[in-house]
Formats: C-alpha cells, structure tokens, sequence
C-alpha cells in the first residue's frame, strides 16, 4: 500500500523543449487548469492564450477542473500546450 | 541604465486629427518580441551565443520626431552581464497588437464598433517610480496558484559551421535583405515542406495541412554571426484539419516530441530543434475572385493567399515564446491560381515576409568524424 504524497513534484516543459519547471511542493487538490497558468506564467509564456496540461508517461491530456494528484503521481513529467490554432480564417 | 524609465502607451482616434479617447498601456508582455529580436539583434548574432534572454537588462528610450510633438518609434538598448551593449530601433507598428487590444476596450464599452477605422500613436512619459529596467511591467494577471521551483531554459548551443561556403553554393528565395539573419534550407527540406502544407488541397473542399520546421542554429566561427539550418519538417499528423484553420492537438504534439527527443539522442541530430511552422493556406484569395482587370498586364498577380493571419501570429506567440529566430512558412494561391509562397520571420517585432537561401544539402561532420 502507497501513502499518498503531501505535495508533488513534477516537470513541465513546452512543445517545444526549450522551457522547463521542476515544480516542487505543489498541492494536489489543485485542478490541474489553474496549475497550468501558473507554469505559463512562470516561463514567461502569454497569459492571453488558454494552456492546458499532458502527461508525458500515459500522454493522457489533464481535465483542467480535476485536482493534479487525480491526474498524476508525482515525478511525472507534463509538457504545457497552448489550445490555439493556426490558419487563414482571419487575416 | 538610468534610474528613471519612459512608460509607453498607445493613444487612439477615432478621427485623424480628433482627440484620443483611449490610452493604452505597452506592458512588459508587448515588448517579449521586441525585446527577443534585440536580443539576437544586438546579441547572438555579435558572437555571444551564451547569453541568455533573461539575463539581459534592458530600457525603452522613444523615437521622437525633430520637433518633439510626435512620438515615431523607440529604441530598445539591452546590457549583458559582461557589460556589453546593444541597441534596435522599433516602429510603431511594432505596437499594432496593442492598438488592437485598446480598440477591444473601446468596442467593449460601445464607444466603437467592430470594422470601424481608427488611428493610433505612441506616447512616452518619463515615470520616475518606475522599474530601472523597463518602465513598463505589467502587474501579473495569471490567475493561477504560486509555484515553487526552478525554471530552466535550453542553451542555443549553436554548430560551428562557416556561412560563406553554405551563401556560395545557395540560390535566393523571396525578398532581399541584407541585413536579416540568414536561413538556410536544403533542396529535400523545402521540397517535402511544401508537399506537407499542400496536402491538404488534394481534398475536397481543400483544408489547412502542416507541420513543425525542424534544424538546427549555426554560428559562424569566423563572422560570430548566428544563422539558422532548416533540415527537416515533421508533420501535423491527427491535428484537426479545416478550410481556414488547423489545431495541434495534444496526440500531434505528443507524437512530434517523441520524434524530436529521438532526434536529439542521436549524434548526428543531437542539436536539431523545432525553428518553426509551415501550413497551406490552400484557398484562393478573397473568395475565389477572379483576377482583377489589369492582372494579365502585371508581371506578378499580389492578390494571394499568402500571409500571416492574426491567429498564425498568436499561434506563433505561445509556441516560440523567446525564440525569435523562429520562422513561419506559408503556402497558399494567388488570384491567378499560381502557387506562391512565403516565409515570414521575426522583424520589427512583428512576423514579416523575408528573403531564404536554399542549398543542395547539408551535412555537418561532428567531432572526429
């Protein structure tokens, strides 16, 4: 039987690998949504795009209103994406 | 760097000539692109390669016109740790997205309506309270929890390779410009890059197809200039796929990075990362409109698909945040039917079409080969 951790531990990197957070101490009853605008913040990337979370491991993509501990164990490895699209639709 | 910082903002008219009904503040955010361009500017692009962007303290100094009455630009200077300085100079244009953002204000509260024209300009003040560095930080309007931690950010770690030989045996593509850091394509890259973004006008009706440009950086040892090497490109796969738009899901991206990290284990690609992104505007410019009446007289039809769209741009924003060597490949129509092209880099802070070279391949030997 495993105890559960008080806080995680987890890395997250951007799509593209140039940016990286070992996030320590991290709550898990935080939804993993709110946690994604922090690592954005935190690396600097825009705060007027919305951001959303994968495991790396299970490449499962995080509900973004489930607390991260749901979601997953600490040491795990997430990459942040942004949910936008490219395209001609606007000029 | 002085104590005192300007404060930018951007003012709106909806008259040219009228009084400005709205001021907008420039915040630290807006000047990311800027600020990132003189950094490989004034930086990278000087030999030093191992400074990193955060480690840059930097000022915004206005443009002013000779009489002082008009604001026409401004200068962002930037000082590396070793002390040495660099300088690029912005036009207001480089501030469009913030005019934008002030106009949503004005529409917001009614005082505009969407479509409407307006005009802008910049204006400075010295602020004495504010930061020493950049008189224009924005207070944090992330929403999220803090997070405890270390934040790291992966070193340019340029190939040594010599620019003349590769400007030598190249052939030009797009517009000319001296001064723009190079790019280099190889023949096969180009090619399978432009397949990609056109895959999707073999359907019908025809979608938005792409993929990720994947290379290398390069430095030149004897100029110390920094350039960039477009090797590959991998594409979109499974990301949704329409007329006017094209998303990476999570599964695209996941399968993209697991390409990439087993690229970057392997010697010979060990330094390849994403530089990029291509994708076909594979529709015909405004609608499918025929040619206007003086095309056949034209040499060159300007009526195209081709260009940068406000969410290729945002795309671009959250994607290579810092990476201001970063390209946009767009391959579209013109009214004639012809196919055209057009890469857009980074330059006076917004994505701008520029010139490419082209070389029959590339292949760099590592250490003790």
């Amino acid at each position: 039987m495993t105890a559960l951790a008080e806080t995680l531990r987890f890395t997250a990197t951007d799509v593209t690998g140039t940016h990286t957070v070992e996030a320590i101490d991290v709550q898990p009853s935080l939804p993993a949504g709110a946690l994604a605008r922090s690592i954005a913040s935190r690396i600097g990337l825009p705060d007027d795009v919305p951001w959303a979370l994968r495991s790396d491991s299970t490449s499962a993509y995080l509900d973004d209103d489930v607390a991260i501990g749901d979601q997953i164990e600490t040491d795990t490895n997430v990459t942040i994406f942004p949910r936008t699209h490219l395209g001609g639709g606007r000029g | 760097m002085p104590d005192d910082a300007w404060t930018v903002r951007v003012g709106l008219r909806l008259e040219k000539g009228g009084p400005v009904v709205h001021r907008e503040p420039v915040t630290e955010d807006d000047l990311v692109d800027p600020m990132s361009e003189c950094w490989l500017e004034g930086v990278l692009r000087k030999g030093r390669p191992h400074v990193e962007l955060e480690a840059l303290r930097s000022q915004v100094v206005p443009l002013f016109s000779e009489s002082g009455a008009t604001c026409l630009g401004y200068t962002l200077e930037v000082e590396d740790p070793e002390g040495h300085t660099g300088r690029r100079d912005f036009t207001i244009h480089s501030l469009e997205g913030v005019a934008a953002r002030g106009a949503q204000r004005l529409i917001a509260r009614g005082d505009m309506h969407q479509g409407d024209l307006y005009y802008f300009e910049m204006v400075a003040d010295r602020d004495r309270a504010a930061s020493a560095s950049n008189g224009n930080r924005a207070a944090p309007s992330n929403d999220g929890p803090p997070l405890a931690g270390r934040s790291t950010t992966r070193p340019i770690a340029p190939l040594e390779v010599p620019i003349f030989p590769l400007l030598q045996r190249s052939r030009h593509v797009g517009p000319q410009d001296a001064d723009a850091f190079k790019v280099f394509y190889t023949e096969d890259a180009l090619a399978r890059v432009e397949v990609l973004a056109r895959k999707g006008a073999d359907v019908e009706p025809a979608v938005e197809t792409g993929g990720v440009l994947v290379g290398s950086l390069a430095c030149c040892p004897q100029s110390g200039d920094l350039f960039v090497l477009v090797l590959d490109v991998l594409e979109a796969s499974g990301a949704d796929q329409r007329e006017f738009s094209l998303y990476y899901f999570s599964e695209t991206w996941a399968r993209i990075q697991t390409v990439m990290r087993a690229m970057q284990s392997q010697e010979a690609t060990r330094t390849y990362r994403i530089v990029g992104q291509t994708h076909g505007h594979n529709f015909l410019p405004d609608g499918g409109a025929p040619p206007c009446a003086v095309c056949p007289q034209l040499p060159v039809c300007g009526r195209t698909s081709v260009f940068v769209s406000t969410d290729d741009v945002n795309w671009a924003r959250a994607v290579f945040r810092g990476q201001p060597w970063h390209l946009s490949h767009i391959f579209g129509l013109n009214a004639r039917r012809d196919r055209v092209q057009g890469l857009f880099g980074l330059r006076d802070g917004r994505l701008l079409e520029r010139g490419f070279h082209v070389i029959p391949d590339f292949e760099f030997l590592t250490d003790g080969a």
